[in-house]
């Protein structure tokens, strides 16, 4: 029982954890983008372009968390009862992604909010903000990889 | 397929007709204006810089009226806006014929002032009926009265003071009031809200023995918060002036709807006014470019900067002033910074076009990257997005959208690139099976075929092989690492630095691909064979090869031969350079990935949905259309940005310095319109 709540653990932080990350940097960014929309809502689309760059990390934890529902047989209905080792690998295999959309999430936020501001003053300039702000999900890829390749490797 | 071949040219026009060349230039839209720096002797740059001020002068107010207009006419303005007009610009298509004729004929400065001055009517009015608001708000709460308003004159014995105080401050009123009780009568008329209001009378006479009632009161009332309330524009009872005043409400409303109306038959001029706002943008943008062009007082001088393709383009249009006019070229140096860049490709390369501009347009002595990253990005884009359906949702989307609505140039190239996306994403969806995600495994055995045929088209399921698909993904990386290397080699030899060249870029690519192949061979279990052996003890000599000579070749300039080791020993550290762009290709494992297995949790979810009995079907079918159409957006734009920023930062940053100038042609730019002949 024990090696089933761990590996749930681990999935429920990974889900919540890149969750949180994503929320926090798409609130930052929303509300820059509320600012300029405010002066100009003709440049709606190209704000929410931006705003929306941080939601992959919630997306990259559920995909993980899945992946380890999966694992466990939750999906099918037919828990397998794991042990506490298999368990704890599971639990720290989905920390990379945990942490790594967490932190990942919140700062591609911010500058993603900067590239928004970027777009207020340089509309044109637009396609740039977005490439500043996808090289800080270089980070939550890589977490959602070695979790990936982690999970893969676990025998249950 | 290539940076436009530019040429400066030198118009000479004689002076009674350089208007109409100038105009006849500008039509053409061909040449760029170039800063006249130096002032000669012979030029005088002042009376044509002064005529342009002075016609910008003029035109600016005249733009600020017909932007005013056009503000207050959007706020008035009926038809919706359709939804995609959120995201991108359409244009309205506008004969060339109906721009003259409405250039000519309307009226812009006497329309803008009716329509400013109705709208400072509307104001006035709707002020108004603010404040007759706010007057029969307090006459209604003042109904209570025992007494008609005009009965409420203060008499030469007595006076009446109506007024509001706040509910806090009653009670202390109330005692203060109580101490006088004999002289003063007040009663409570009504309570509203925050307030209560009362009538409060008092002697008004100034009789020896009344305690100066009547500077008294007022000086209790006010330190307790009492307001006393102006009810000298009242004659009548409270009744009849309420009626009196909502009758005028009524006709003040009326006025105001009158007026909004006649805003409202106004909107119909909006099309007229962006077609004055536009001319005028231009005709200010063109005198500012007129005044970099020099003149003396017989001859215009017109300098610029247009691609060699369009001289014949030029002299046609010209031919017609060639008694008056002179042209003369000089083709642009390579290594000219100043020279703007045009880029030129087949049409198919065009939208990658905005890939390349999104990083920076090349130097004028630099090859066009964009051709290079066309094939690349077009099958990143695909392994991101790895689900046929999508593919097809997004071609189609595309297409629609291009039919449907008149967009303008920038919109329509990225629609079309958005369009190559999907037909990438078709190709490698139906190559990792993935077809809605896995909804085609799931059919009733009826069309069991469909699933066959799906798996005919399977090659490699990264759900499945992820391994597989990884290191698939990683050879890639390589080859487009490597390309990336080779091309600057090829730049260099372009330019002249043959064995610079081959000693650093050549030199490191036999050293990279030696170790590649060394490591492939090993790891593929080809060593086991003689042949193997031998391909592998190959490998290794080439690696060691290069590597001595990099080493001593690295740092050729140094004299100083330990330091020279040194540093040719460390330049060998880039390998790991190396490593770390090609590992950045691993995301496309991780974006495959994530579109794969989102897709197939909504479809699990579907499934489980319309199980549920009644409704279920519809419920699922919900599920899956939203689902769907959510994971193609979020994962169409990662798979888009991930792509680009793998171009710019492990392609680019090889061989491509990008800084070029941007083309800004002397011509006529609508924004809003596109003009058909």
């Amino acid at each position: 029982m024990v090696g089933i709540y761990l590996a749930i653990l681990g999935a429920a932080l990974a889900v919540g954890l890149a969750g949180t990350g994503s929320a926090l940097g798409i609130g930052i960014a929303g509300q820059a983008a509320a600012g300029v929309v405010a002066e100009d809502p003709e440049k709606f689309g190209k704000v929410l372009l931006l705003q929306a760059l941080p939601g992959t990390q919630g997306i990259y934890g559920f995909l993980a968390g899945f992946l380890v529902m999966s694992k466990i047989g939750m999906l099918a209905g037919n828990v397998i009862a794991i042990d506490v080792s298999a368990g704890l690998q599971i639990f720290a295999a989905c920390l990379p992604i945990a942490l790594a959309g967490l932190s990942s999430g919140i700062y591609q936020g911010k500058v993603s909010a900067a590239g928004i501001f970027l777009t207020a003053k340089r509309p044109e300039e637009s396609g740039k903000g977005l490439i500043l702000s996808a090289m800080v999900e270089t980070y939550a890829v890589l977490g959602l990889l070695a979790t990936f390749l982690l999970l893969n490797g676990i025998q249950v | 397929m290539a940076v436009a071949r530019m040429t400066k040219a030198q118009v000479v026009i004689h002076g009674a007709e350089s208007d109409e060349v100038v105009r006849e230039i500008y039509n053409l839209g061909l040449i760029q204006a170039i800063e006249v720096l130096e002032q000669e002797e012979p030029f005088c740059l002042s009376s044509f810089a002064g005529k342009g001020a002075q016609q910008i002068g003029k035109l600016d107010p005249q733009l600020r009226e017909v932007t005013h207009a056009l503000d207050i006419l959007a706020q008035y303005d009926e038809s919706g806006r359709e939804i995609i007009e959120n995201f991108v610009t359409l244009k309205e298509r506008v004969s060339r014929d109906e721009m003259l004729r409405v250039r000519k004929e309307f009226d812009a400065p006497e329309i803008s002032r009716q329509i400013q001055e109705c709208a400072a009517a509307l104001k006035h009015l709707k002020e108004q009926e603010r404040w007759l608001k706010d007057d029969i708000a307090l006459l209604s709460t003042l109904e209570p009265l025992p007494f008609p308003i005009q009965e409420l004159r203060s008499t030469s014995l007595v006076k009446n003071v109506v007024g509001q105080i706040r509910k806090e401050n009653v009670e202390a009123l109330l005692q203060e009031l109580e101490r006088r009780e004999d002289e003063l009568f007040w009663e409570e008329i009504a309570v509203e809200g925050q307030f209560v209001y009362f009538l409060i009378m008092f002697s008004n006479a100034p009789a020896a023995g009344n305690g100066h009632v009547q500077e008294a009161v007022p000086t209790i009332l006010e330190q307790h918060g009492f307001d006393s309330i102006d009810l000298s524009s009242y004659s009548l009872t409270t009744a009849d002036e309420l009626q009196r005043l909502s009758q005028e409400l009524v006709g003040i409303q009326e006025r105001v709807r009158n007026a909004k109306e006649e805003l409202r038959g106004f909107v119909r001029h909006s099309v007229s006014f962006k077609i004055i706002e536009e001319y005028l943008q231009n005709e200010i943008e063109r005198c500012k470019d007129l005044q970099n062009f020099a003149g003396t007082q017989k001859v215009f001088f017109v300098e610029g900067w247009m691609k060699q393709s369009d001289k014949p383009a030029l002299e046609r249009g010209l031919h017609h002033f060639q008694d008056a006019t002179e042209i003369l070229y000089e083709d642009a140096d390579e290594d000219d910074a100043a020279v703007p860049v045009i880029l030129e490709n087949a049409s198919y390369i065009q939208p990658f076009e905005i890939i390349t501009r999104m990083f920076g347009v090349p130097k004028y002595n630099e090859a066009d990257p964009t051709p290079m990253l066309a094939p690349f990005f077009f099958l990143v884009v695909g392994l991101c997005l790895t689900d046929a359906g999508y593919g097809i949702m997004l071609s189609l989307f595309m297409m629609w959208l291009m039919k449907k609505y008149v967009l303008d140039a920038g919109t329509i190239q990225l629609a079309r690139l958005l369009f190559y996306g999907g037909l990438s994403t078709i190709v490698c969806g139906a190559l990792t099976g993935g077809w809605f995600g896995t909804i085609l495994d799931e059919l009733p055995t009826a069309l069991s075929f469909i699933t066959e045929l799906k798996k005919a088209f399977t090659v490699l399921d990264p759900m499945k092989k992820p391994i597989e698909f990884l290191v698939l993904a990683l050879i890639l990386g390589y080859i487009q690492v490597g390309y990336g290397i080779f091309l600057k080699m090829k730049h260099r030899i372009h330019k002249g630095d043959l064995s610079g060249a081959l000693l650093d870029e050549g030199i490191w690519l036999i050293f990279i691909n030696s170790l590649f192949f060394w490591m492939i061979f090993s790891v593929t279990g080809f060593g086991k064979l003689l042949i193997g052996q031998g391909i592998i003890a190959t490998c290794q000599g080439f690696a060691a090869l290069s590597g001595a000579i990099r080493i001593w070749m690295h740092d050729r300039g140094n004299s100083n031969v330990v330091m020279r080791l040194l540093s040719g020993v460390f330049s060998l550290y880039d390998i790991v350079g190396v490593f770390s762009d090609v590992l950045s290709y691993s995301r496309l494992l991780a974006l495959g990935l994530a579109t794969s297995v989102i897709a197939m949790i909504i479809d699990m979810l579907a499934l489980m949905t319309s199980g549920v009995p009644g409704i279920g079907i519809l419920i699922g079918l919900v599920i899956f259309c939203f689902g769907h159409v959510f994971n193609l957006v979020i994962n169409t734009l990662g798979a888009f940005i991930h792509s680009g920023r793998l171009q710019f930062v492990e392609f680019f940053s090889k061989f491509f310095e990008a800084g070029g100038k941007k083309y800004k042609p002397f011509k006529f730019k609508s924004r809003y319109f596109e003009i058909t002949d």
